[in-house]
C-alpha cells in the first residue's frame, strides 16, 4: 500500500495559502490603486471647479448687496413718502387754524383797511 | 479553502477598502476645503465691492428721503402761503366792495374830499385840476374849501378846476397840475394798487396774528 507523502502534502497546502495571499494583495493593491486614482480625479474636478467657485461665490456677494441697496433705496422712499404724507396731513390741520382765524379776524382786517382810507 | 486561510484572506480586502474608503475621504474632504476657501476668497474679493455698493446705496437713500421731505415741507409750506394770499385777497375785494358801497352813501362826499385835499397836498398845491367819474360829478363838493385847506397845508395859493372829462373810477379822483405835468390818481382801485405791499402786510397781521 502506498504510504502519502505528508511532507509533499504540507508543502502542497503552503503553497495554495500563499497562492491565494498573493492574490488577494494584488486585488487589495488594484483597490487602493483605483482609489486613489479616484482620489486624484476628485481633486482634480475640485481645482478646475475651483475659479467658477471662486467668481460664482463674488458674484453671489455683489449680487446680494445690490439686492440690499435696492431695498435700502426702496424702503427709504417708501419712508420718506409716509413722512411727506404725514406733513402734508398736518399742514392740512394747519391751514384749517389759519382759516379758522382768518374768519374770526375777517371784519377786524377790513374795517382796519377802510380806517387806512377814511383817516387820510 | 480552508477556513483560516479564507479569514486572512477577506481581511487583506477588507483592509484595503478601509484603506481605499479614507484616501476617497481625504479626497473628498480637501476637495471641499478647497472650494469653500475659493467661496470664501471669492466672497472677500467681493467685499470692497459690496462695501461701495451698499454706501453708495445709503447716500442715494439719504439723498432721496431728503429730496421728498424737503419736496413735501416746499409744498406744505407754499400750501399755507398760497392760502393766506387767498385770505387776504378776500379782505381786499371786500374793502374794494365796500368803498364802492359807501359811493352811495352821505359819509362819501367829505371822504372824497379829503381824497382830493391829500393829492392836492402830494402836487404842492397851485392850479390844479380834478376829474372824477360821473357821479361824483354830480356830489355837492366844497371846492373852495378844499383849496383852503390845501394851502394851508402847503403855504401855496390853491385853484382847483373840475374837468369836464369823467373818469372810469369806482370812486376817488384824479388830480393833476394844470400843465398836465404831474397827475396823481388817488381812485380807489389806484389807492389800494399803490398800498398794496403796507395794507397786505398789515391784513396778514391782523387776521394771522
Amino acid at each position: 500500500m502506498h504510504r502519502p507523502n505528508l511532507k509533499l502534502i504540507k508543502v502542497h497546502i503552503v503553497s495554495k495559502t500563499l497562492e491565494v495571499i498573493v492574490d488577494k494583495e494584488s486585488e487589495a493593491a488594484r483597490i487602493v490603486s483605483q482609489a486613489k486614482l479616484e482620489a486624484e480625479r476628485i481633486v482634480k474636478e475640485a481645482e478646475a471647479k475651483a475659479q467658477k467657485v471662486y467668481s460664482e461665490a463674488h458674484e453671489q456677494a455683489a449680487a446680494e448687496a445690490e439686492r440690499k441697496a435696492y431695498d435700502l433705496r426702496r424702503n427709504a422712499k417708501e419712508e420718506a413718502n409716509r413722512e411727506a404724507k404725514q406733513i402734508l396731513k398736518e399742514e392740512e390741520s394747519h391751514l384749517e387754524e389759519i382759516r379758522a382765524k382768518a374768519k374770526k379776524n375777517f371784519e377786524a382786517a377790513v374795517n382796519a383797511v377802510l380806517s387806512e382810507f377814511s383817516s387820510k | 479553502m480552508e477556513l483560516g486561510v479564507q479569514k486572512i484572506a477577506d481581511q487583506i480586502l477588507i483592509s484595503a477598502r478601509q484603506n481605499a474608503e479614507t484616501v476617497l475621504s481625504e479626497a473628498r474632504k480637501s476637495a471641499e476645503l478647497m472650494l469653500e476657501k475659493q467661496r470664501e476668497l471669492g466672497r472677500r474679493s467681493a467685499a470692497e465691492r459690496v462695501s461701495y455698493t451698499l454706501a453708495k446705496a445709503r447716500d442715494e437713500a439719504d439723498t432721496v428721503r431728503g429730496m421728498v421731505i424737503s419736496d413735501a415741507r416746499r409744498k406744505a409750506s407754499w400750501m399755507a402761503l398760497s392760502e393766506k394770499e387767498r385770505l387776504i385777497g378776500n379782505v381786499l375785494d371786500e374793502v374794494r366792495s365796500r368803498l364802492v358801497s359807501l359811493t352811495g352813501t352821505r359819509k362819501y362826499a367829505p371822504e372824497l374830499e379829503k381824497i382830493i385835499v391829500d393829492a392836492g397836498i402830494a402836487l404842492g398845491g397851485g392850479k390844479l385840476e380834478v376829474m372824477l367819474n360821473e357821479h361824483d360829478s354830480g356830489l355837492p363838493l366844497d371846492f373852495t374849501a378844499i383849496s383852503k385847506t390845501i394851502f394851508r397845508n402847503t403855504n401855496s395859493e390853491t385853484k382847483l378846476t373840475l374837468l369836464k372829462e369823467r373818469i372810469k373810477a369806482s370812486g376817488g379822483a384824479v388830480v393833476k397840475t394844470q400843465d398836465g405835468n404831474v397827475t396823481l390818481d388817488n381812485t380807489f382801485d389806484e389807492m389800494l394798487k399803490r398800498r398794496k405791499g403796507d395794507l397786505r402786510l398789515k391784513i396778514s397781521k391782523i387776521l394771522f396774528g
